[in-house]
């Protein structure tokens, strides 16, 4: 890429990428606040488990384009693009972030989750000294795939007009520039793997000692 | 943990569906075979832990879990800070033994506590079991209720040595009592244990 090329579109993809990152952090804040509480009931009454996580897995399903023209046409999330673009993130951050946080919770040793309630602790006590850190970096991986396919799946939001790195590519595509398409991807690769770095360390700073 | 089925279970003279879950499970102290220690946290924090559950202070809860340690023959120079993946068997299941006295419980609950211990292990294990229960005296003086499928084991800690079969009640004896029994189920019992002395050598 030629300096001249960057001069012009540098400031432009420097917006673009905050845009990207705002779309895909408030997606992920969403999803995380309910996917995680959602996970943590489903552990405690387990005969929702299967029909609620089916329902995560349809959202998953949906063709992100698809989505993003169902929303369109929705009275108050139609007005502004990015309402549109986030609700639609949310929905593909769900599955992963709702299935690590119910497995990481069930899969804890049932002698330990036995003892923690023999010994006394409260449920609130067992959640938070026991099931929650034991179960963190299981869903510290949810988090992490959630973002990863956010990112990606941000891009598309630029068809729909909600702006991040997708417009670069959009546009590239639309008058055959091939620079333009990589001035969007290349950035969006990035984030996706600078995202995935970050949490991957956060993650293994959770894994507790084992044998 | 469960709730009776039928009948009805008394502690200390109370029927426990009247009582408070968490107090009657703060009341007793509980061990079990895989132990259930925490991974996550140190030793210190686990023997802690009821402790810190019932919001007792960070040094009391230090002091009391290094007492405790000691008390179950482990030193708490080298131990307190280890975490449980840095045990041997024996260790942690020490661990876990004080851990359940932390409440100072007048109750323990001791499911097969040293069933996956290898036989010298387990003997130290009684033995450090039984000094520490005749150390307590008065108030601290405690029941416990062990389950064990070793008949030496029942013998050599047991006051009375409950016998179930089929989850009835067969035989509420003293150790003395329960060798001398011609009870046929206790013979039964009895028999199978030992049977390597009596036998036949497979080559002559």
């Amino acid at each position: 890429m030629s300096s001249e090329f960057l001069s012009q579109y540098g400031g432009e993809i420097a917006t673009l990428t905050v845009e990207h990152l705002w779309l895909t952090g408030a997606a992920m804040l969403f999803a995380t606040a309910i996917a995680v509480p959602l996970g943590i009931w489903l552990t405690r009454s387990p005969r929702w488990a299967k029909p609620m996580i089916t329902v995560a897995n349809i959202l998953q399903t949906i063709p992100s384009l698809a989505l993003f023209g169902f929303l369109l046409p929705i009275p108050w999330l139609g007005d502004r693009a990015a309402r549109i673009a986030i609700l639609a993130l949310t929905a593909y951050a769900l599955l992963p972030i709702l299935r690590n946080t119910y497995a990481g919770i069930r899969g804890i040793e049932p002698s330990i989750t036995e003892v923690a309630r023999a010994l006394g602790l409260t449920d609130r006590q067992l959640l938070f000294k026991v099931q929650l850190p034991l179960a963190a970096p299981f869903i510290l991986a949810g988090l992490r795939t959630a973002t990863v396919t956010c990112v990606g799946i941000a891009t598309i939001a630029a068809a729909v007009g909600a702006g991040g790195l997708g417009e670069l590519i959009f546009r590239g595509v639309a008058s055959v520039d091939n620079r333009l398409v990589l001035a969007g991807a290349i950035p969006a690769a990035l984030l996706a793997l600078a995202a995935d770095a970050s949490l991957g360390l956060i993650e293994r700073r959770f894994r507790t000692p084992r044998q | 943990m469960i709730e009776p089925t039928g009948g009805e279970v008394r502690v200390h003279g109370a029927n426990i569906m009247d009582s408070s879950v968490i107090g009657l499970r703060r009341g007793m102290g509980y061990v079990i075979q895989e132990t259930g220690l925490f991974p996550h946290f140190n030793v210190e924090r686990n023997v802690g832990l009821v402790l810190e559950a019932e919001g007792c202070p960070r040094e009391e809860r230090t002091s009391r879990s290094r007492a405790l340690l000691t008390e179950v023959g482990l030193d708490p120079a080298s131990f307190a800070k280890r975490f449980p993946h840095q045990l041997s068997g024996g260790q942690r299941q020490r661990v876990g033994l004080a851990r359940a006295l932390a409440a100072e419980p007048a109750i323990l609950l001791m499911d097969e506590p040293f069933g996956a211990l290898d036989p010298l292990t387990r003997a130290e294990m009684q033995d450090m079991l039984r000094d520490l229960l005749r150390g307590l005296a008065g108030p601290a003086q405690k029941t416990v209720v062990l389950v064990t499928h070793d008949l030496d084991e029942a013998l050599y800690l047991a006051d009375r040595i409950v016998l179930l079969e089929a989850g009835k009640l067969v035989a509420n004896l003293t150790p003395a009592e329960f060798l001398s029994s011609s009870q046929p189920e206790i013979l039964t019992y009895i028999r199978a244990f030992h049977r390597g002395e009596k036998a036949d050598p497979v080559q002559q």
